[in-house]
C-alpha cells in the first residue's frame, strides 16, 4: 500500500517537473524567435513633423535656386522630387504653390499644382480677377497689372488666402499636405 | 500542482519583461537622426558633402554617441551612395535638400542602430 502511494507520488512529481521544463522551453523558443519579428527600420510616428519642418525651410530655398537658374521648372521639379521621395517612406505629399515674379507694371503669377487632381483657382490682384484651371502635375502662368504693394487673393476648393505683397520681389505661397495613414499635417509656407 | 503554478509564473514573468522592452522603446532615435542632419545643415557641413556624394566624410561629422551610424545619400534619379545597414531595430531619420549653390535635390538618410 505504502509502496503504491510512493510510486504514485514519484509519477505525479515527474509530471510537475515537465510543466516547469515546458515553460522554460516556451520562453527559450520565444526569445530565440524575437529578433525575427523585430522591426527592420524604425521611424517614429512624429517624423511627419520633421518632414514638415524640413520642407518649410527647403521650399523657399528651392525657389531661390530655381530663380537663379532662370526658370520655375526646377522648383516644379523639386515639388515632384519631394512627392516621390516621401511616397517611398509611405507618406503622401501634396502641394499647390503660387509664385509672383516682378514684371514692368505688374507681376507674373505662376501656379504649380501637385495636389493629385486638377485645380480650379481664382486669383485676384488689386481687384482684377482671373480664373485658372491648372492640371495636376503642371504649372500655369498669368500676367496681372499691379501697384508696388498689391493686394492678392487666392481661392481654390476648400481654401482661400489673402495678403499684401510687394511687386519688386519674388513672393511664394505654398499650401502643403503631408499624410501617413491617419496622421496628417497641413502647412502654409510663405516667403 | 505547485510545479504548474511555478511554470505559469515563469511564462507570465518572461512575457512581462519582454513586452515592456519591445512595446515601449526607450527613446525616439529617428528624431535624434533628423536633429543631427538639421544641425549639420545649419553648420554648413551637410550640403557640400551631399552634393559630392561623400557619405563617408558626412558620416564622420555625425556626433551621436552610444549608437552606430551610417549615411546614405540619394539623388533625384534614385541613385544612392552610402550604406544601408541590414538587421532589426535600425532607426532612420531623413532630410531633403534642394541643392547647395545649384539645384540638385537629394535625400540624406542617417541610420542609427
Amino acid at each position: 500500500m505504502k509502496q503504491a502511494r510512493r510510486k504514485e507520488r514519484r509519477r505525479t512529481g515527474r509530471k510537475g517537473q515537465f510543466f516547469i521544463l515546458g515553460a522554460v522551453l516556451i520562453c527559450m523558443l520565444f526569445f530565440v524567435g524575437l529578433p525575427l519579428y523585430g522591426p527592420q527600420l524604425q521611424a517614429y510616428r512624429k517624423d511627419l513633423s520633421f518632414v514638415s519642418s524640413n520642407l518649410e525651410s527647403e521650399f523657399p530655398r528651392a525657389l531661390n535656386l530655381g530663380i537663379k537658374a532662370g526658370s520655375l521648372q526646377d522648383f516644379a521639379d523639386f515639388s515632384r522630387f519631394t512627392g516621390s521621395t516621401l511616397s517611398g517612406q509611405n507618406e503622401k505629399f501634396q502641394v499647390l504653390w503660387i509664385v509672383t515674379e516682378p514684371q514692368p507694371l505688374g507681376v507674373q503669377v505662376t501656379v504649380g499644382n501637385f495636389m493629385g487632381q486638377d485645380q480650379a483657382l481664382s486669383i485676384t490682384v488689386d481687384g482684377s480677377s482671373q480664373n485658372l484651371d491648372v492640371s495636376d502635375n503642371s504649372t500655369e502662368s498669368r500676367f496681372f497689372s499691379s501697384s508696388e504693394r498689391f493686394e492678392i487673393s487666392i481661392q481654390f476648393p476648400g481654401h482661400s488666402k489673402t495678403g499684401t505683397w510687394v511687386r519688386n520681389k519674388v513672393n511664394l505661397y505654398a499650401f502643403t499636405e503631408t499624410a501617413r495613414g491617419t496622421d496628417r499635417i497641413v502647412q502654409e509656407i510663405e516667403a | 500542482m505547485l510545479e504548474a503554478v511555478i511554470a505559469g509564473i515563469i511564462i507570465i514573468g518572461f512575457v512581462a519583461v519582454v513586452s515592456k522592452s519591445y512595446i515601449n522603446p526607450a527613446q525616439d532615435f529617428s528624431s535624434v537622426a533628423y536633429s543631427s542632419l538639421k544641425s549639420l545643415d545649419e553648420q554648413g557641413i551637410l550640403r557640400p558633402y551631399a552634393q559630392a556624394l561623400d557619405w563617408g566624410s558626412l558620416n564622420s561629422e555625425v556626433r551621436i554617441y552610444g549608437k552606430n551610424h551610417t549615411i546614405e545619400i540619394c539623388d533625384r534619379f534614385g541613385n544612392c551612395a552610402g550604406q544601408k545597414p541590414e538587421g532589426a531595430n535600425v532607426w532612420v531619420g531623413s532630410y531633403i535638400i534642394s541643392g547647395n549653390q545649384n539645384y540638385q535635390p537629394m535625400q540624406i538618410k542617417l541610420y542609427l542602430w
